[in-house]
C-alpha cells in the first residue's frame, strides 16, 4: 500500500475540558502510523491552547475568535501547504469516535470517494438531539438528499474524511465559513465531487455546548442556511459557477 | 451645505477615504440642488401626487439606504480580507515557530 500522509484536523474553542481527552482517544488509534494531529484553537480565552499544547501536536491559533467555519478553512490551508493527501475532521469535544478514522479512510480509498462523512442517523443509535435541532437536520438532509439525487442522513456532521483534491476547493473564499454543512454538501456535489456517508455512532455532547445553541441561533442558522442553499440552487440554474 | 463642508474636511483631515465619501458628497449635492431649484422639486412631486416635504423624505430615505447597502458591500469584502488574513497570519505563526526551533 502507497503511504499516504494524513491530518487528523482538530478545530477548538474553548475546550480545555475535552481537548486532552480527545487527543489521547485519537492517538490510541494513530499510534504507530506516523499521521499528524493539528489543532485549530480558534482564539479561545481558556487554557485550550496550553492543553493542546502538552499533547504534543501541532498546535495553532487564530488570534480571535473566527467561528468553527473559518477554523476548518484555517486546517485545509495548513494541510495544503503541508503536501496532505487525507483529511480527517473531527470535533474537539468527544461527540466523535476516533475508533471509525480507519474504516472512513478505507472507504475512502476503496469507494474511490473525495469525501466520508459519519452519520449519526444512517442506522439507528442511541443518538438523541433536542427536538428542533433534530427536526432542523432531517429537513435539511431531506432538501439536500433532493438536490443531489443521493440518500444524505446527517447533513450537519462534522466527522468527514477529506481527499486532498478536494482541500483547494474548500480553502476558497466562496467555502460557507458561517455554517458549513448542507449548504457545503450540495457545493460539493454541483462541484462534481463524490461525498457518501458511513454509518456510526457518536456521543451527546456532555457540556451542552453547541454551535446553534440559543434559539436565536437556531432561528439564524435555518434563514442562513435556507438563503445559502437558495442561492447556491440559483447560480446553478442560471449559469453562474456555485462556487 | 453643512454635510458637504463637513465631508469634504473629513476627507482633508484624512478621516474619510476619498472613495468612501463620493455616495456621501453626491447626496449633499443633491440636497443642495433641491433647494436652489425649489419650483423643480414641486412639479417633481406633483407627478406622483405627493407634496415636496415628502418627496424629500422618501427620497432620503432611499438615499440612506443605499448607503447602507454600500457599507454593507465593503463588509462583506473586508469580512472575507480579515479572514483570509487570520489564516495567513495563524499559519505563518506556526512557520516561524518551526524555522526559530531549527534554529
Amino acid at each position: 500500500m502507497i503511504f499516504r500522509k494524513v491530518l487528523i484536523l482538530i478545530p477548538a474553542y474553548n475546550e480545555e475540558a475535552n481537548i486532552a481527552t480527545t487527543i489521547a482517544n485519537i492517538k490510541k488509534f494513530t499510534k504507530g502510523k506516523g499521521w499528524d494531529i493539528l489543532v485549530v484553537d480558534d482564539g479561545s480565552k481558556d487554557k485550550t491552547y496550553l492543553k493542546a499544547k502538552k499533547c504534543e501536536v501541532i498546535v495553532v491559533r487564530h488570534p480571535f475568535n473566527m467561528g468553527y467555519g473559518v477554523a476548518i478553512q484555517t486546517g485545509y490551508k495548513f494541510a495544503i501547504d503541508g503536501g496532505y493527501d487525507i483529511l480527517v475532521q473531527i470535533d474537539a469535544d468527544g461527540q466523535h469516535d476516533p475508533k471509525y478514522i480507519p474504516k472512513m479512510i478505507n472507504t475512502l480509498r476503496r469507494e474511490k470517494l473525495d469525501v466520508v462523512i459519519g452519520s449519526r442517523f444512517r442506522k439507528k443509535t442511541d443518538y438523541h438531539a433536542p427536538f428542533m435541532r433534530r427536526l432542523g437536520m432531517i429537513l435539511f438532509s431531506l432538501i439536500v438528499s433532493a438536490v443531489t439525487r443521493r440518500k444524505v442522513t446527517d447533513s450537519t456532521s462534522g466527522y468527514q474524511v477529506i481527499d486532498k483534491k478536494v482541500l483547494n476547493f474548500l480553502s476558497s473564499d466562496s467555502f460557507p465559513c458561517d455554517y458549513p454543512d448542507a449548504d457545503l454538501l450540495i457545493m460539493l456535489y454541483f462541484a462534481g465531487f463524490k461525498v457518501d456517508e458511513i454509518p456510526m455512532k457518536m456521543y451527546e455532547n456532555k457540556t451542552g455546548k453547541s454551535m446553534h445553541g440559543s434559539l436565536i441561533k437556531n432561528f439564524y442558522y435555518v434563514m442562513k442556511m435556507s438563503l445559502s442553499i437558495l442561492t447556491i440552487v440559483l447560480r446553478k440554474v442560471t449559469g453562474l459557477p456555485s462556487f | 451645505m453643512f454635510l458637504l463642508m463637513l465631508i469634504l474636511n473629513l476627507v482633508r483631515k484624512r478621516k474619510l477615504r476619498e472613495n468612501y465619501s463620493l455616495l456621501w458628497i453626491f447626496i449633499s449635492l443633491v440636497l443642495i440642488l433641491i433647494v436652489l431649484l425649489y419650483p423643480w422639486l414641486v412639479k417633481f412631486s406633483n407627478l406622483f401626487l405627493a407634496n415636496p416635504t415628502s418627496m424629500i423624505m422618501f427620497c432620503g430615505m432611499v438615499a440612506l439606504l443605499l448607503l447602507i447597502l454600500q457599507l454593507c458591500l465593503m463588509n462583506s469584502v473586508q469580512a472575507t480580507q480579515i479572514k483570509n488574513l487570520v489564516q495567513k497570519i495563524t499559519l505563518l505563526e506556526e512557520k516561524v515557530k518551526n524555522v526559530s526551533k531549527k534554529k
